[in-house]
């Protein structure tokens, strides 16, 4: 695939093409290559590197440096400050992520449907089930082999099927995975199916153009048509890009409402109805080896919670980052890390209803969200049941890293109480936000929506959203296939736009 | 905008990072101050979101002059002993106030990204048998 550098672009750059898209992750990828398919001229734009696998670091930090957002360190503000982690690199967060993939759930799509009935017609489950099958095959989705799963993942099962906790092995897009545990830093062998590998070099196959490192500052707008986007390069040129058919956003439900924000492009709630998944996680020491560096980075979860709001998974990290997770300080620390090759990690994954808002600001952007009173009893709920598998899972003892309750817990009734008394303060917890939604939502209403239910904008003609800021709510599950298949349907409407 | 570290406030950090991660007598592992970060601080400097940086700074500013409000000593961090390094990182760690518990964690965060980017380290630790 060919990627055209930014830090190589030094001087003001001019390109015309039919469809401009900002954003290479999984919605900015799909909604390319099935233009580029139809046969459009198109140019995809990332802000972040182009990085081929056997550059991929191999520790956290290093990983974090160069392909998240912020080093994955921006927070939210609100209760609890949360790190919004997010990928910053050609492929977006597909490059980073744990190859999650999960067909948007029948319920789901039944609730976004009760709320806006036009959606029905607008996204026809019959539709998205067929591009789900279709993207199953493309991406060689499929649950993780035992053989490579590690024992964090098999711990799971085992603890999940002690407490009687449907479960499975996660259905993830890769190929001829051998378990290195290196998913979050990036496939050193190229065995993820991330945009980078498929979707992109498809596109480019079919005439796209790919640029890399430019960051889109503006979209261009006149007389209320999306007419191209500016941007500066990382050698310091200023890219300009006038589209013809369309201008696509894809930059993520916090980058996509903060570039409409600077292009002061109004209309709607730009910004509002911010969605996410936090995440709260639980340790457990085992007397064998763990070693949850190795094995399928995510390879196993517990789902018979979903319909309440919680999923669990398996959590493999980077040694760095499990250290990061210990919950002591000083010479104890120095003691557990020697001993964390003993110690499993699980998360719980919260369908959280709060709504918060994003913001363009002086230094990048802002999001506001605080979690509910509802959300933090599951968080709770989370919580006590991961301490729960992990105990029944042969656990040593547990490390729920709650402020204010037991540092270590060894008796499964203490984890049990812990549903019931453990502490509601968010700021008691250790979270972190991944998957984020709903700052551009499609809807019916121009009022209470930022796109109509064919992706355009409510009021800019030219101007479509394809990644999970149309989302009308968050999914409670992994939403990497259903933002696929969003963008996709997003790309088919442009071309039948721009071929009318 | 990007303030450099003077050399006393290096002196500060690295007697933090290094507490945070100090010897222990079980022998597997040095602790960090036994481990090169020159190049770790330099990509850090050069990739760290400014909130990260200010945020790290600050928390070195803060835990350097913590002893006399928490141990009742008139002495800075770097003078403590490690006995009494370590009863303030639990104390802090241990804090009813939330933003007081960042403090500690910051650093920890650093720490633990610079010891464990550190081939030696990590192939000393994937070698440990427990």
């Amino acid at each position: 695939m060919d990627v055209i550098e930014g830090n190589t672009i030094a001087r003001t750059v001019h390109k015309l093409t039919d469809v401009v898209v900002v954003g290479t992750g999984p919605a900015g990828a799909a909604a390319a290559r099935t233009i580029a398919k139809a046969g459009l001229g198109v140019i995809l734009v990332d802000e972040g590197p182009y990085v081929e696998p056997s550059q991929f670091p191999k520790d956290g930090f290093s990983a974090m440096a160069q392909m998240y957002r912020d080093m994955g360190a921006s927070l939210s503000r609100g209760a609890p400050m949360m790190p919004l982690v997010q990928g910053r690199v050609v492929g977006g967060t597909s490059v980073v992520n744990g190859a999650i993939s999960w067909r948007l759930p029948r319920d789901v799509h039944d609730e976004w449907v009760q709320a806006d009935p036009a959606l029905a017609d607008a996204l026809p489950w019959e539709t998205l089930d067929s591009l789900f099958d279709q993207i199953e095959t493309d991406l060689d989705i499929r649950p993780t082999e035992a053989d490579i799963a590690g024992a964090n993942n098999l711990l799971l099962k085992k603890g999940a099927d002690a407490l009687g906790i449907e479960n499975r092995p996660i259905s993830r897009n890769v190929r001829g995975c051998r378990g290195l545990g290196r998913c979050l830093q990036g496939c050193p062998e190229g065995r993820k199916n991330s945009m980078d590998r498929t979707y992109l070099p498809d596109a480019c196959r079919d005439g796209a153009e790919l640029y890399s490192e430019v960051r889109i500052d503006r979209v261009v707008v006149e007389n209320g048509r999306a007419i191209g986007v500016c941007g500066r390069a990382a050698g310091g040129g200023k890219v300009n890009i006038a589209a013809g058919k369309a201008v696509v956003l894809a930059a993520s439900a916090i980058q996509t409402p903060a570039l409409l924000q600077r292009s002061r492009i109004r209309g709607g709630p730009v910004g509002e109805g911010f969605q996410c998944h936090p995440g709260a996680s639980v340790s457990g020491r085992f007397a064998d080896s763990v070693r949850l560096w190795t094995g399928a980075t995510q390879g196993h979860e517990a789902i018979g919670l979903r319909k309440q709001g919680i999923k669990f998974e398996a959590l493999g990290y980077d040694m760095s980052l499990v250290a990061t997770r210990l919950k002591s300080v000083g010479s104890q620390l120095s003691r557990d890390i020697e001993d964390m090759m003993h110690h499993a990690h699980w998360g719980a994954a919260i369908r959280a209803r709060a709504r918060g808002r994003v913001r363009a600001s002086r230094t990048g952007t802002s999001v506001k969200f605080s979690l509910t009173p509802e959300d933090m009893r599951l968080v709770r709920r989370g919580v006590s049941v991961l301490g729960q598998m992990l105990l029944a899972a042969g656990a040593d003892y547990v490390e729920p890293g709650v402020h204010g309750w037991k540092a270590r817990v060894t008796d499964r009734a203490d984890m049990e109480r812990f549903d019931a008394e453990g502490p509601l303060d968010p700021r008691a917890y250790m979270m972190a936000v991944t998957h984020m939604f709903g700052t551009c939502a499609m809807g019916s209403d121009p009022a209470k929506s930022v796109v109509r239910h064919d992706f355009r904008h409510q009021h800019t003609r030219n101007l479509y959203i394809a990644d999970s800021s149309v989302f009308p709510s968050n999914t409670g599950v992994n939403p990497q296939t259903s933002i696929i298949a969003l963008a996709t349907m997003c790309g088919q409407r442009i071309v039948e736009a721009a071929m009318r | 905008m990007r303030i450099p570290w003077t050399t006393t406030e290096k002196r500060w950090r690295d007697s933090l990072c290094a507490a945070m991660i100090p010897d222990v007598d079980t022998g597997h592992l040095p602790g960090l101050h036994g481990v090169n970060l020159d190049s770790f601080w330099q990509e850090y400097e050069r990739s760290a979101p400014g909130l990260l940086r200010f945020g790290f700074r600050a928390a070195v500013w803060a835990l350097t002059f913590a002893p006399p409000a928490l141990l009742g000593t008139v002495r800075t961090f770097e003078s403590l002993n490690a006995e009494d390094r370590d009863r303030l990182l639990q104390k802090v760690a241990n804090s009813r106030f939330y933003l007081v518990r960042q403090l500690p964690l910051t650093v920890k965060l650093t720490a633990c990204f610079a010891y464990l980017r550190d081939d030696d380290i990590r192939d000393r630790l994937d070698k440990l048998d427990g």
